[in-house]
């Protein structure tokens, strides 16, 4: 039991250590903000600050930490007298908060050292505030010190006067204890460990010293003969049986009065000059040199181990806190343009290296390393000079937004997030009129007046954010509004009035794709145009400037309800990460952060996959039709393989895509000549059996408001691109962003994504909902996360299948389903697929009469099945924990909780086994063999159970190793940790219990997939829990060998299929 | 017999049983020797022991005494909870560099 409390604590720990290191972050601030305000402090703030000491106290309560415990506990009654205006923050209060912060900041980060670490002299500190109930000019401050004098030593101590004015509260005497560590200790046969015991136990140790001087050097003759100890002690014990009590003679304990005490500097520093040798030994003049101020001697909070002083690289934005006055510096413009250009030729001179590198040439390996790193480095230091935060941009909108409000007579409230983030300075500067104009918008048009609000059911006062934060290496900001939303078909209608779109193209669209139709060129919908919102310019303008940014804008509206822009933009300008593709032969480059995914259509899938719809080619992406252009068609690198029929079949389609692959030109070879490799790609049209056997490569590319796939030929690298600026003749393209010079040495030029598409003159086409190819989302699986595939049957239940069991999703019209035999059936790639319905076997609702039944295949031991569902279908990843006992019933697993809703977990191949029992015969005799294989450790302390539970198994043909108990089953799985299966554990056990044993084997990396099942002898709920928090797959009563049996063929076959 | 490994300029000590009268009779002589013969930094290693007494503290005491005029130093490694706790309480931290870790050479 031990054991196991000590790992259910380290895990209680961590939580809580982080959570406290959460709530420290920025207390900092909050305290100096407090200090400003002074005697008018915010509330809110103090109570913040408060709420932060108090609940790092409880938890350290709880968790037996006592130091911090009580140092959180001493800021809490400072902060309460600040919520009770019983103390006026001043900075020397402040300080002393800030410091007792501090320590616990400390001390939370190595928790273990800080279980016994001294913070007495803080928490005297901290008593002294607020226990020293006197007016405030009295209020003694933290510097304030004092010297206790003797009259035979004179000054012995230096202590702060809170700490004396503290240790004498409660009626406790202050004492200096003179100890001779030689005659009162060891003489009497006690140990200094004993001494300090009695002492703590009696009464608080205000300060101590060892006459170091005394004791002489390691050439002095003999032993010490006397090493005095000097301790300032506080205590309750009365003067009369203090000698007693402490067991030293009278005449070297002496009582402290006022007149002890004397001002001293209020330097701290005065506390660390040895005042005069205090025992009146001889030795103590003959003796002792000066002392030398050791080099150890250490204030006594050390400083932070800082990241600045870890970074060689200039702190020019370190953001340690504390000393804003030292974190900017002042260069001049051209210089960081100058340092922009340089890192620009190293990143290319790195780029070439590394392709010398990989085509061979020997020795220069460790140089391209030194310069890869050093070229990183550099780049990332100067882009560091060159970063400014957000704040600059957003620091105007709160007075922006209020003098509109004020203007349109209309209430605004403005959230701003994300100050802190940092951008590239000329992305700061090309962001102010986009962003001020959505702002505008936001207010202008996104609010309504506050009688419409009412009337709508919102509160009168409009809320706009803005919001800006880290992404995947890009920084979003995001201006949303709580209005009226967009209406989509006000927009389609203008769009269409305009011109700009087809009533046809438009009914293809999505609300998304027709609500971003508000970014084409030439559109504005405020009805009237106020002047607000400037005349004629609209949305498309902003979109320019993003563009430009290399920024995509993404708008999203629920009508109602309100609208997000979100504006996604990189890090810096001058080097950007991309995808380098070929078509036609060249190179071109694909910023990143235009770019979703990157996909191949094997050859035997684009069939299925590639289609047309009216007279454009589409790709199938899990469920949505993605538009293709053809990056050679549009950019016309090859005009001679424009095929001339566009209105031909899909299968010369495709054949077209495959054709043009085969005819790419090898990028490394300059001397191809491109009519050459026409003529020869002509020779190949005519061998079909040579098209058929190519895939299509295609960048799903984002131009904001929608994405399309691009057509290349080869996707080739990713590579950190430097930006140059287009030569004047290229500028009117409208397809190129820029160019730049790659690895090879050669010209890419930076292709335009969404001037592509306005070229290929593309607007979206959204097919109907699809059947979702979510297995693809299996590829991206994080470690650790279950995927899961979430669907309905009747529409009040939500089901689970994992994602792997599930081949594809076919969404099916009720009548391809056919009852044949009196089992449904469904005609399924000219072949029949059997159907398993969930009502068949499990007590769950029915479909309502028209559901659009969608079957999932899935996949059982030796065959396909489908089973039925309804939609929406979903894909879901994350941490699941399936309750396997409350919800189980046939053909049901178990039960989760998933977005707040209860998620039944469907064991398919149960459905399947008690639909179709026939079809598990031949497969039972494999399970049988397959048992035969099954190693299982089995961990157990009492001989009889072991030997009970080993048996079954054995007789059900499993091999089975036994351990005694958790530690060595511990042991035997680390050595024959590949041949165990499944861990069979009882709870209770010595040295290590089950529980521990199952953490340990999540924790670690070798084992964490494996089944654990544990046992016990009563499964109580609170049991159960606490099992499962452990990680175990499965929870049995001992000696039910039927259940026992059950599960571990369940789990085993479970593991095989999953 | 406590265990002495003597560097060019550190000298590393495992006090047995501990830092006690014993051992510190033992150790003074042997330890003086090293700082004669050039070294200036005692590591006092506690490892496992929390065994202490007043001559114990005399010794480290002494030590120190010898080494800092010297620009040496006196380092405690590995001391037990104890340990670290008694030495704190009598300020011996400020002179004496005290390591909690099992082995403060890093």
């Amino acid at each position: 039991m031990g054991s196991e409390m000590t790992i259910l604590d380290d895990e209680t720990l961590q939580m809580y250590v982080e959570e406290s290191l959460d709530h420290l972050e920025d207390i900092e601030s909050d305290l100096l903000a407090i200090e400003q305000a002074g005697a008018g402090a915010d509330e809110e703030l103090v109570n913040k600050v408060f709420r932060a000491a108090h609940s790092i106290k409880g938890g350290a309560g709880f968790l037996g930490l006592t130091a911090i415990n009580q140092l959180a506990h001493k800021l809490e009654n400072v902060l309460g007298l600040f919520r009770s205006k019983e103390l006026v923050p001043n900075p020397d209060v402040i300080n002393l908060l800030l410091q007792g912060f501090d320590r616990l900041r400390d001390l939370l980060q190595d928790v273990d050292a800080g279980r016994d670490a001294d913070v007495s002299e803080l928490v005297v500190a901290l008593e002294g505030l607020t226990t020293a109930n006197v007016p405030e000019e009295r209020k003694p401050s933290v510097s304030e010190r004092v010297q206790v004098v003797l009259d035979s030593h004179g000054p012995v101590f230096t202590v702060s006067r809170f700490e004396l004015e503290q240790a004498v509260k409660g009626g406790k005497n202050l004492y200096v204890f003179e100890y001779d560590l030689i005659h009162d200790v060891q003489r009497r046969g006690r140990s200094p460990l004993t001494v300090l015991q009695e002492l703590e136990d009696g009464g608080v140790i205000l300060d101590a010293k060892v006459d170091l001087g005394v004791v002489g050097g390691l050439d002095s003759e003999a032993l010490p003969r006397t090493i005095p100890f000097l301790v300032l002690y506080a205590t309750i014990v009365g003067t009369d049986i203090a000698s007693g009590v402490f067991d030293l003679p009278d005449e070297r304990i002496h009582v402290l009065g006022e007149a002890n005490f004397r001002d001293a500097p209020p330097e701290p520093l005065a506390s660390e000059e040895e005042p005069a040798t205090l025992v009146a030994t001889p030795a103590a003049t003959a003796a002792p040199g000066p002392e030398p101020r050791p080099a150890t001697q250490e204030p006594p909070h050390p400083p932070k181990p800082g990241p600045a002083s870890a970074n060689q690289a200039a702190p020019v934005h370190s953001k340690d806190q504390g000393k804003p006055a030292e974190t900017s510096i002042r260069v001049h413009v051209s210089l960081l343009e100058n340092l922009m250009t340089l890192a620009g030729e190293l990143v290319l001179s790195r780029n070439q290296l590394l392709q010398a590198v990989t085509s061979g040439a020997p020795g220069v390996d460790r140089i391209a390393q030194r310069i890869d790193l050093i070229t990183s480095e550099l780049q990332e230091t100067i882009m560091l000079t060159r970063m400014q935060p957000v704040g600059k941009i957003f620091g105007k909108f709160p007075r922006v937004v209020r003098d509109l409000a004020r203007k349109l007579g209309k209430e605004v409230e403005l959230e701003v997030e994300g100050n802190e983030v940092e951008l590239d300075k000329t992305i700061i500067e090309g962001l102010n009129d986009p962003l001020t104009h959505l702002v505008r918008n936001a207010v202008d048009h996104g609010l309504e007046p506050p009688s419409e609000r009412l009337a709508a059911g919102k509160p009168a006062k409009g809320r706009v954010s803005l919001r800006a934060f880290h992404e995947a290496g890009h920084v979003n900001i995001e201006i949303s509004d709580d209005g009226r939303g967009i209406d989509a078909e006000k927009i389609v209608a203008k769009a269409i009035e305009k011109g700009l779109l087809g009533a046809e193209q438009a009914r293809a669209m999505s609300e998304k794709e027709k609500v971003g139709l508000i970014f084409l060129p030439g559109f504005s919908t405020a009805e009237e145009v106020t002047d607000v919102s400037g005349r004629g310019v609209g949305m498309d303008v902003v979109k320019t400037n993003l563009d430009k940014l290399g920024g995509v804008v993404d708008i999203d509206s629920r009508p109602g309800q309100g609208t997000t822009v979100r504006i996604k933009l990189p890090l810096t300008l001058a080097i950007i990460p991309s995808q380098i593709v070929a078509a036609g032969g060249q190179a071109f480059a694909i910023p990143q952060v235009n770019m979703d995914e990157l996909l191949r259509i094997p050859a035997s899938q684009v069939k299925e996959r590639i289609e047309i719809v009216g007279d454009a080619e589409v790709v199938r992406l899990r469920d949505r039709l993605l538009p293709l252009v053809r990056l050679a068609d549009v950019l016309r690198v090859s005009p001679k393989y424009r095929d001339p029929a566009t209105g031909e079949e899909r299968e010369d389609r495709r054949r077209s895509l495959a054709d043009r692959r085969g005819r790419r030109l090898s990028l490394d070879d300059p001397g191809t000549d491109p009519d050459a490799a026409a003529s020869q790609h002509e020779d190949r049209r005519g061998g079909p059996d040579r098209r058929s056997s190519s895939a299509v490569n295609i960048v799903v590319a984002n131009a904001g408001a929608f994405q399309y796939g691009l057509v290349v030929d080869e996707l080739l690298d990713a590579e950190e691109i430097v930006v140059k600026p287009l030569g004047r003749h290229l500028k009117g393209c409208g397809c190129y962003a820029g160019a730049t010079i790659m690895g090879n040495g050669r010209v890419a030029l930076i292709l335009d994504v969404p001037g592509l598409a306005r070229l290929a003159q593309l607007t979206s086409v959204e097919g109907s909902a699809r059947a979702a190819e979510v297995k693809q989302r299996a590829l991206r699986r994080a470690a650790g996360e279950e995927h899961l595939l979430l669907f309905r049957y009747a529409p009040t239940e939500r089901f689970a299948l994992p994602l792997d069991v599930v081949q594809r999703i076919e969404r099916v019209k009720r009548d391809d389903i056919a009852v044949v035999g009196g089992r449904r059936v469904l005609q399924y790639k000219g072949g029949i697929l059997p159907l398993l319905a969930l009502d068949d076997v499990a007590q769950v609702g029915v479909p309502d009469e028209d559901a659009e039944p969608v079957v999932l295949v899935v996949r059982l031991p030796g065959r396909s099945a489908g089973l039925l569902a309804t939609g929406p279908v979903d894909a879901y990843q994350g941490r699941i924990e399936v309750d396997r006992e409350t919800l189980v019933q046939p053909g049901i697993g178990g039960s989760t909780g998933i977005e707040g809703e209860t998620v039944l977990v469907v064991d398919v191949v149960d459905v399947a086994r008690r639909s179709y029992p026939d079809w598990f015969q031949a497969y039972e005799a494999e399970e049988t063999e397959a048992r035969e294989g099954a190693t299982l450790l089995l961990a157990e302390d009492s001989a009889f159970f072991r030997g009970q539970v080993a048996g079954f198994f054995r007789e059900a043909g499993y091999t089975v190793l036994e351990a005694e108990d958790g530690q060595e089953a511990w042991e035997i799985l680390c050595r024959e940790g590949e041949r165990i299966d499944a861990v069979v554990t009882d709870i209770e056990m010595p040295h290590m219990d089950g529980l521990a044993l199952t953490r340990k084997i999540r924790a670690d990396e070798r084992f964490r997939d494996l089944p654990v099942v544990a046992l016990t002898t009563l499964a109580e709920d609170e049991d159960i829990a606490r099992g499962q928090e452990a990680g175990v797959t499965d929870y049995q009563v001992k000696l039910d060998r039927e259940e026992l049996l059950a599960s571990l063929a369940r789990i085993l076959r479970t593991e095989e299929y999953a | 017999m406590s265990v002495i490994e003597q560097g060019k300029s550190v000298v590393r000590v495992r006090p047995e049983p501990g830092l006690v009268a014993s051992a510190a009779e033992e150790l003074k002589p042997r330890l003086l020797e090293a700082v004669r013969s050039g070294a200036v930094e005692v590591v006092f290693d506690l490892e496992g022991t929390d065994q202490i007494d007043s001559l114990g503290i005399g010794l480290l005491i002494a030590t120190h005494n010898t080494v800092t005029p010297k620009g040496g130093r006196v380092r405690v490694v590995g001391t037990s909870p104890d340990v670290a706790r008694l030495l704190k309480s009598m300020r011996l931290d400020r002179h004496l560099a005290l390591e909690q870790g099992p082995d403060g050479s890093g």
